[in-house]
């Protein structure tokens, strides 16, 4: 409490600073300020990015105090990713190019393969081999509201961006998770088999991505939720870091 | 850690008083080491470690830059936990000569570890303010404060971490 305090009275302390920097001879912006955007003629165009990442998925299945976790412990992943062109709803100009809030659309294809069940006494992230699994794959689409910073150097292929989208999952799954339940002085385990046909999920991403010429670097988190199956409800959730390379067309 | 931290604002302040403007801030990389302390509120008391955090900036004007983060760290603690944190956030600089101050937000993942297993992994969104100076040498200093709730996927009762960072760093930018 106290350092942020003090942190405000600092920032307090640097308004005279502003002056200071008001009377200093112009910046160098000779190049500043265009109204081209490089970034967004590139983003213009369709794409598909194909790398890979390491992933780590977990899935959930929760009825009142009884649930179930399993998780893959994390593993290699194909990136496999197919991306619209961008609509842009606003731009502000930056030094160099313009930043935008924009919106895509973009398909991909994900496996689970979660055979490692987290139970009360195992690590939060880190599931056991109690023979336990629950196997299946997904097909999602969402629109992905971002926004975008770029270029990182003037006249370079290079931004950030970040964004979320909302979007729906065709998600199949079977299996055979262990089930635990609190009891007095400990837990009740069971094992029962699930599984559904290809049924709508709701779906959620999110993706802070970094591209450098034809290179992206990605975090995507990716979530499969809001549906009960046979009483429980179930999620599945994805997260990973990889590389991929971005052919655009 | 409380009495350096409050020790390396007031250097911080007498630095950027001290500070003229000089060359404008630019476009580019950053990578900082630094120390991080925290208190929460109950899982774990207080936390000291270290950090590492890369970012990119990207100037709008003079005066506002957009700076991406990811940050790394490792913390011992009062307790028998040892804690993990990641953070990926974004900073909206305010710079004033050589001197900036920056709101930010952030999403975290913090694990707690006891006896090297992983024992919670909490996450959610944060705030917090940064002040720093960054000279011609393009070297940095930052001190950062953050706040945010450890709340569990695992329906245990959410508590309230805060957070004060001191980076030093180097920024390559400018025209390649």
């Amino acid at each position: 409490m106290k350092i942020r305090t003090c942190l405000m009275l600092l920032s307090l302390g640097l308004l005279p600073l502003a002056a200071a920097a008001d009377d200093a001879p112009a910046a160098s912006t000779a190049s500043s300020s265009s109204s081209d955007d490089p970034i967004g003629q590139f983003l213009k165009g369709q794409s598909i990015s194909l790398g890979y990442s390491y992933a780590q998925g977990t899935f959930k299945m929760r009825q009142g105090s009884t649930q179930s976790q399993l998780t893959d412990n994390g593993r290699a992943s194909p990136i496999i990713n197919y991306t619209t062109g961008e609509w842009v709803l606003d731009k502000f100009p930056m030094k160099y190019g313009d930043g935008a809030i924009g919106v895509n659309l973009g398909g991909s294809f994900g496996e689970q393969d979660t055979h490692f069940q987290l139970n009360p006494q195992s690590s939060a992230i880190i599931g056991q081999d109690l023979n336990s699994k629950v196997t299946g794959d997904y097909l999602t689409a969402a629109p992905l509201l971002y926004l975008r910073l770029g270029p990182v150097y003037p006249g370079s292929d290079s931004f950030w961006l970040f964004g979320y989208g909302p979007g729906l999952a065709l998600y199949h799954f079977s299996g055979n998770p262990i089930f635990y339940t609190p009891q007095k002085g400990g837990y009740l385990a069971t094992s029962s088999p699930v599984s559904s046909s290809a049924t709508l999920f709701l779906f959620q991403t999110w993706r802070w991505q970094f591209h450098y010429g034809n290179w992206d670097m990605l975090f995507i988190g990716r979530q499969l939720s809001g549906r009960k199956v046979a009483g429980y409800n179930t999620s599945y959730e994805d997260y990973s870091l990889g590389l991929a390379y971005t052919l655009r067309f | 850690m409380r009495m350096p931290a409050l020790g390396s604002v007031g250097l911080l302040l007498v630095a950027l008083w001290g500070s003229q403007a000089q060359a404008a801030p630019d476009n580019g990389f950053g990578v900082y080491l630094g120390a991080v302390s925290s208190s929460d509120s109950s899982l774990y008391g207080n936390s000291h470690g270290g950090l590492v955090a890369v970012d990119a900036q990207f100037m709008l004007d003079e005066h506002w830059s957009f700076n991406p983060y990811l940050l790394l760290d490792s913390e011992s603690t009062d307790n028998s936990f040892d804690v993990e944190n990641g953070e990926g956030g974004l900073q909206a600089r305010y710079w004033m000569g050589d001197g900036f101050i920056a709101p930010q937000f952030l999403f975290h993942d913090t694990l707690l570890k006891r006896g090297g297993t992983v024992s919670s992994s909490l996450y959610g969104p944060g705030i917090g303010l940064a002040a720093g100076w960054e000279g011609d040498s393009h070297w940095t200093v930052m001190l950062a404060t953050n706040v945010f709730r450890l709340a569990s996927g695992y329906g245990a009762p959410a508590t309230t971490r805060s957070e004060a960072l001191l980076l030093l760093g180097y920024r390559w930018g400018g025209k390649p």
